[in-house]
């Protein structure tokens, strides 16, 4: 498989001197399926963020296709990486259309609108995701799934392969979270390489390929995630006892805080 | 694929509102002509107008004919070109502050404005020299606004509105200051009148200095106008759209505040029209920036223009116009703060 992403000896550290991440290297390849994992404020975003060129004072390197990123203008990058943010608070309420053409801006000249060109790039994505038929429909006033698979077209209208997701399913109902979920897990199929975070190990277990365990400052465990979540790993990121039990012969994996096993 | 259908349809109907807009505003325009204390008769105005694009045997009263394109005309299309300067900037202030209630009068840009013109005029310097010495009072009271502004971290579209009022009492004072020493016989006056806002002293000289400016402000505006949509979202999440928001709000903000320190100067302080004509066009033709702008622009040019008219015909001295827009702005300001709904 070809690598997309190369993440070597990656520091970073804000300027009061709190160090968030030291010395990350790992690599990913087209079409993987990764999620982030990791307790609070351990440096997932920080690490979105390096990644997506926000935070220009890392030390270390970070290559997309080869190429590090600080040789890459905001607008090549762009098209190389997207990021679906966490549900964000919008001042004003566009329509699912403007929102998703918005996307599009990175491929635009500087004083340009978009044009046809663009207009079919955000319709083959609202297409991809499901939401054609929201796109009059006012942003503000979508259900918190609707608007997920919307910011998710945004990106694919930004025409990059390698997408970052900040917990998108966070605040989301149970049958969005697999709805968005299932979508996400199909564009994979199709050669978009996704990295999402997520507070949720079974999400892990259930649609990803590999997992990227983030505590102190490194990189917890990396792997399939059948074989490197198990309960010790998961006591060692969240700091609780937790069991790991297999379900349907081993198809499904759930995790079950010990304390409420044993106490039964 | 009659999806894509749809998308013409509303485009169409987007741009048949603009083009309503457009036509209301050629008729209000055709009809200030009329108003005034020398009547003109309708087919005269024409005749007069049709004149001076193609060569029509003089039928009219060479007094009607000055009346008409030295006085009238300019003091029209002046008040047009003020009404949409000022709307358009209010409109781009919302996007790049991402605050609804963002307009040239309440972030300091108009009372910043007016302390630099009014300096000029007191130091009796000339016109364009007014206009610069406004548009750098501008800018540095939109800096000082957004430097305090920060202050407030917990909530940032109060903070800019709060301290867009701190600095706008601080430069007003100044302001005062400046009145206190100008000569009462000629200066004061002059001073005083303008800063209520008014557009009677407008003639075609005025034309001169502020085409510049006004069409600086403007013309990149226009161009930006769907870009500026994305200053609406989150900085970073539109730094991974590949914009470089840094330069694009640099280019809104010195393009805006031009276009507030031009109408300044040559009209006075004219309040409230930045914030209501953006949220009427907003009501009409939604927030992107594509039909935003050029429908704030329109309504924005409208609205003044009628109000000028107001203000001449109303009583049998003029009416500035800075009262007659606060007597419509204030309780649309209220409005505003007491709803709940998106924008």
């Amino acid at each position: 498989m070809r690598q997309v992403l190369e993440v070597k000896n990656l520091s970073y550290s804000y300027k009061k001197g709190k160090v968030i991440l030291e010395d990350v290297s790992f690599s990913i390849d087209q079409g993987e399926y990764v999620c982030l994992l990791g307790p609070n404020g351990v440096g997932k975003s920080t690490l979105f963020k390096c990644m997506l060129g926000l935070l220009p004072g890392y030390t270390g390197q970070i290559c997309l296709q080869g190429k590090d990123i600080r040789t890459l203008s905001p607008r090549q990058l762009a098209r190389q990486v997207a990021y679906v943010p966490q549900q964000t608070q919008h001042t004003f309420s566009y329509t699912v259309e403007d929102v998703v053409l918005m996307g599009t801006t990175a491929g635009t000249g500087a004083f340009a609108s978009p044009g046809e060109k663009e207009r079919r790039a955000a319709w083959s994505a609202m297409e991809r995701m499901g939401v054609c038929r929201l796109s009059d429909a006012l942003f503000p006033q979508l259900s918190g799934g609707e608007k997920q698979l919307v910011l998710i077209a945004r990106a694919l209208a930004q025409q990059a392969k390698l997408l970052f997701m900040d917990e998108p399913t966070a605040s989301l109902d149970y049958g969005n979270q697999i709805r968005v979920l299932e979508q996400i897990s199909a564009l994979t199929r199709d050669g978009y390489t996704v990295i999402q975070s997520t507070h949720n190990p079974e999400q892990a277990f259930l649609y990803a390929k590999r997992v990227l365990a983030v505590k102190d400052r490194g990189i917890l465990a990396d792997g399939d995630p059948g074989k490197v979540m198990t309960g010790e790993k998961m006591r060692d990121l969240y700091g609780i006892e937790v069991a790991v039990e297999s379900l349907y012969h081993d198809r499904v994996r759930v995790c079950v805080p010990a304390s409420r096993v044993r106490s039964s | 694929m009659n999806r894509p259908k749809t998308k013409t349809q509303k485009r169409t109907g987007l741009r048949v509102i603009l083009a309503g807009m457009a036509l209301v505003l050629l008729m209000i325009m055709l009809g200030s002509f009329l108003l005034g204390r020398y009547g003109i008769d309708p087919g005269e105005l024409l005749r007069i107008l049709w004149s001076r694009v193609w060569p029509v045997p003089v039928s009219w009263e060479p007094i009607t004919e000055n009346i008409v394109l030295y006085v009238r005309l300019p003091r029209i299309v002046m008040a047009v070109l003020v009404g949409a300067a000022l709307s358009v900037s209010g409109a781009t202030y919302q996007c790049m502050f991402r605050n609804p209630m963002a307009a040239p009068d309440i972030l300091g840009a108009s009372t910043g404005a007016a302390f630099g013109a009014a300096l000029a005029i007191v130091a009796g310097l000339s016109h364009t020299a007014i206009l610069v010495c406004a548009f750098a009072s501008s800018l540095v009271c939109m800096a000082l606004v957004m430097l305090c502004g920060r202050l407030n971290r917990g909530n940032p579209v109060l903070g800019l509105i709060l301290s867009g009022i701190m600095i706008s009492s601080l430069f007003q004072a100044a302001t005062s200051y400046l009145k206190m020493i100008a000569d009462p016989n000629d200066t004061l006056p002059e001073i005083t009148y303008w800063l209520m806002g008014s557009l009677s002293g407008v003639s075609v000289d005025d034309f001169s200095y502020v085409w510049l400016p006004f069409l600086v402000g403007f013309v990149p505006l226009f161009l930006l106008r769907w870009k500026l949509n994305l200053l609406t979202l989150e900085e970073e999440e539109a730094r991974t759209m590949g914009v470089n928001t840094r330069r694009l709000r640099a280019v809104a903000i010195l393009a805006s505040t031009l276009l507030v320190a031009a109408s300044v100067a040559v009209s006075g302080v004219i309040g409230w029209v930045g914030l209501v004509i953006p949220h009427m066009a907003r009501k009409a033709v939604g927030s992107d920036g594509r039909v935003l702008l050029p429908a704030s622009a329109i309504l924005g040019g409208g609205f003044l223009l009628l109000v000028d008219d107001l203000a001449r015909t109303l009583y049998t001295t003029e009416l500035p116009l800075g009262i007659l827009t606060a007597v419509i702005g204030a309780p649309f300001f209220l409005y505003l703060l007491s709803r709940k709904r998106g924008w």
